[in-house]
């Protein structure tokens, strides 16, 4: 049974992602939603199934291809699904999606789906690329020039940290035979070329994490690209690159990764944080402050895996549960970041416009989608009682362990400035003296998906030991 | 040896070329070349399959579609102008020395799947092993991989402008006629490709290529091709990526698992799977090339 | 003895394209560049499948998927390009 479930988590999208080429567009919509729904329950489903390795046509693995169901892939697939879920039925009711839409984003789900399930370093390159198509295509669905733009830029971009990671592909093979992630962590040893190739596969992956310096390509495209695309670019793709590097770092290169490599992924990340804090404080425009603090809350997520890493390399900590904290903060940042995207895309399609100063009006009658933010930018703070706080009192917990007293000190300035930027935007709908403007009319059924997701943020940490205590 | 070392420096010289040269269109042309010697240098490397692949795909099929964009791009674009300094120079340089001393210390470590790959091959239902990998060990790889294609072609279909204007006529008769010959023929190759691939180079990909090259010969001298309003082609796009699937699932039912095939049973559907993959592939590729034309109707006239 | 040449050719071919990405005037030549590179990794692939007798066929199974994927994204790169220089000639399209 479980081998249809996670054959089904692949074909089902592809499948009714392919035939929306084929349908007359009123159908198009229902097979997007049949599409999403089965992928849906399938990821959820499959939260449910003992961890295990399935190999594809029966053949042994060196020579064939194999799937890993562990947990980290099981929670995010299952993150996956939630998210992706809903973000669906944002993009159901949103009339300025075209039907195309729903042929690229059940391409892009589906391949994020076997890129989770993949354990195969050049099927995973495959899965990416699969991605990397669909994901480009949808940021240029927006009928402006500024968006084929950025898509353009993302392209130019995510092709060439995939060549990169090809080419640490291409390393691995040469020095040791095999492309089977478990045996290459099984003969990993120290030499050049390895530490060659996790170079190389790193910097490819950084590109497509958009981490600084590598990371101009993101506010672009994520604030020009349509609402739903925003919030699907931010929530989920990026993390797709982000769990690359999490079994690189953690599986395949375990034995390469000391604790100095550690330290030039937490100065990465630090400047990640700093810089994109700063943007999120300065710039003009709505959708481009929350891009931003994508870039900054990426760092965050890299500062972690430096974190773990460390505690990794020096054997300092019990390593059970460090592949759940890094999990729940990806868990966290995915629902209340596409809660944002959301919410902000909603007040902007009120307002009609996405500079700050005009948006003031639209926010005050907006109050659904106003809490929903608030509820994003306390998750994303780390402040009590969202899952960002859990997860950031793991991570401050972690570097307390390890001594890491200066990314301590990041992690930190990292929040106060995410409450900084988060207080700019949620001022504007506490002003008094707004002017009245037309406000164009926005069905409320969008301001409720984006609390639905901002509430996951919230209350997903009650009641959540059974995930850290190790499923 | 001394033929490997002139392809070398011609490779790299055109290479340099390609990417310095402002002038596009001699940008375009320099690649073409550049596919071809490279498709030389994968007969060099004992690669038959991929030759054969780089040359149609590679080198003929993005010359074509590159010049059919070309005469629709300004000189000047929106290129993004990277900051290149110092900082910049020095890590490619590093990168140069570290690649070189990676390549030149692998050497000593001849290690490989081929062993295996040779072990299972009988059990395959193919005898060429580059055709067991591609369709057998690492089937969901080219299931994406068509998918990627797939998908690629969904995008553009949706950024085509739809230009409706007239028609130019080529050329007279002689183009015809010659067409008309010639287009038989080049299906019989692409068939042959296919049949072929199962024992020797060849297959759905490079099969493809050449009936993708059909297709567009028919659209240069303004025969009756393809009518792309037409159902039929439009699941004829989607065929590779479905059957591939299907077939897949039908493997998981009979419990030779997901994406693999009963061991009797391997060879025919590997077949069918090629086959209904190289219509896709030659579909897809003609209507990538066709979608980029500025005259590009689509009703047939 | 071929191998070694190809190789090092392999990274030739990857450092040349990387360099003609940054300083590329056009964004065609930045997709060709990339597409450079990509024959550099292909390149090296098929000279580590040449090191063995008969050639190993899992890394010409891999460039032929690359060759393919390669091409998808080409055609993906030249029709964001025709997009946007149908926006820059007529900006009343938008």
């Amino acid at each position: 049974m479980s081998e249809w479930v996670m054959a089904g988590l692949v074909v089902w999208p592809l499948i009714w992602g392919a035939l929306t080429l084929i349908l007359p567009s009123r159908w198009v919509l229902f097979a997007g939603a049949l599409g999403a729904l089965g992928t849906l329950a399938l990821g959820v489903w499959v939260v449910s199934l003992p961890p295990q390795i399935m190999t594809l046509g029966n053949w042994p693995t060196p020579l064939g291809l194999s799937w890993r169901l562990d947990g980290i892939s099981q929670s995010l697939i299952g993150l996956t699904a939630v998210v992706g879920g809903l973000i669906s039925v944002y993009a159901g009711v949103d009339k300025s999606c075209p039907s195309v839409f729903w042929g690229l984003w059940l391409g892009a789900w589906g391949a994020m789906n076997a890129l989770f399930l993949t354990a195969d370093v050049f099927h995973f390159y495959v899965t990416l690329e699969l991605l990397t198509v669909s994901a480009v295509a949808m940021v240029a669905l927006t009928p402006s020039a500024a968006a084929t733009r950025a898509a353009f830029r993302y392209l130019v971009v995510s092709l060439t940290g995939s060549m990169f990671f090809l080419l640490g592909v291409a390393l691995l093979y040469g020095r040791y035979g095999v492309l089977d992630m478990a045996i290459l962590s099984e003969q990993m040893t120290m030499d050049w070329v390895s530490a060659l190739a996790l170079a190389v596969m790193t910097i490819g992956l950084l590109a497509k994490t958009a981490v600084f310096p590598l990371h101009s390509w993101l506010p672009q495209a994520h604030s020009e690209a349509l609402t739903a695309v925003s919030a699907i670019l931010s929530a989920l793709v990026i993390k797709t690159a982000f769990y690359g590097l999490m079994r690189l770092w953690l599986d395949v290169f375990a034995t390469l990764a000391t604790v100095s490599a550690s330290m030039v992924l937490g100065i990465l990340a630090s400047a990640a944080i700093f810089w994109g804090g700063y943007q999120a404080l300065t710039t003009s425009r709505l959708k481009r402050l929350v891009a931003w603090s994508t870039v900054a809350q990426v760092g965050g997520l890299l500062l972690a895996l430096a974190l773990v890493v460390q505690a990794q390399a020096t054997h300092s900590v019990q390593t059970a549960s460090l592949w759940q904290g890094l999990v729940w903060l990806i868990g966290a940042h995915a629902l209340a970041k596409s809660a944002w995207f959301l919410a902000a895309g909603t007040v902007q399609k009120r307002a009609g416009s996405d500079y700050l100063t005009q948006i003031g009006f639209a926010m005050q009658h907006s109050p659904i989608s106003v809490f929903a933010m608030t509820l994003a930018v306390v998750s994303l703070s780390g402040l009590p009682f969202t899952m960002g706080f859990i997860g950031k009192w793991w991570l401050l917990s972690l570097a307390w362990e390890l001594q890491a007293w200066l990314w301590m000190l990041v992690s930190l300035l990292g929040s106060l400035l995410t409450l900084a930027y988060g207080w700019r935007l949620l001022n504007l709908s506490l002003m008094s003296r707004v002017w009245p403007q037309p406000l164009n009319p926005v069905s409320v059924s969008k301001d409720w998906v984006a609390l639905g997701l901002a509430l996951l943020a919230v209350i997903g940490g009650f009641g959540s030991h059974w995930f850290w205590e190790g499923i | 040896m001394v033929l490997d070392g002139i392809l070398v420096l011609l490779i790299l010289a055109m290479a340099w070329r390609c990417v310095r040269t402002t002038d596009l269109f001699e940008a375009i042309i320099v690649f073409v070349g550049l596919g071809m010697m490279i498709a030389l240098v994968w007969t060099r490397l004992q690669a038959p399959d991929v030759a054969l692949a780089e040359a149609a795909i590679g080198a003929g099929l993005a010359g074509a579609l590159l010049l059919a964009n070309l005469r629709q791009l300004p000189e000047d674009s929106s290129a993004v102008r990277w900051r290149s300094s110092w900082l910049w120079w020095s890590l490619w340089g590093i990168l140069g020395l570290a690649l070189g001393f990676a390549v030149v210390s692998i050497q000593t470590t001849p290690v490989s799947l081929m062993p295996l790959v040779q072990a299972h091959l009988p059990e395959s239902g193919v005898t060429h092993p580059v055709t067991a990998v591609l369709l057998n060990f690492r089937a969901l790889d080219t299931a994406l991989e068509l998918a990627v294609l797939l998908w690629a072609w969904m995008a553009q279909r949706h950024l085509f402008e739809g230009n409706f204007k007239a028609f130019h006529s080529l050329q007279g008769g002689v183009l015809k006629t010659t067409v008309k010959m010639l287009f038989p023929l080049v299906v019989l190759i692409a068939v042959y490709l296919l049949w072929r691939g199962s024992s020797s180079p060849g297959g759905a990909f490079q099969s493809g290529a050449v009936l993708a090259a059909a297709w567009l010969m028919l659209w240069l001298a303004q025969l009756p091709g393809l009518n792309w309003q037409r159902l039929s082609l439009k699941v004829g796009l989607l065929g590779g990526v479905m059957v591939f699937f299907w077939v897949g699932l039908l493997g998981l039912f009979q419990g030779a698992g997901f994406m693999g095939y009963p061991a009797d049973q391997a060879g025919g559907w590997i077949l069918l799977i090629e086959s209904v993959a190289a219509l896709s592939i030659g579909l897809l590729l003609a209507s990538m090339v066709l979608v980029s034309m500025p005259n590009f109707q689509e009703q047939s006239p | 003895m071929s191998v070694w040449i190809y190789s090092l050719c392999a990274l030739g071919l990857v450092l040349i394209g990387l360099y003609g990405l940054v300083r590329s005037h056009h964004g065609l030549q930045q997709l060709l560049s990339i597409n450079v590179m990509g024959s550099g990794v292909f390149m090296l692939l098929l000279a580590l499948a040449a090191r063995h007798a008969p050639a190993d066929a899992v890394p010409q199974a891999l460039v032929l998927t690359g060759i393919v994927v390669a091409i998808s994204a080409l055609a993906l790169g030249l029709a964001l390009l025709r997009r946007l220089a149908s926006y820059d000639e007529d900006p009343s399209h938008e």
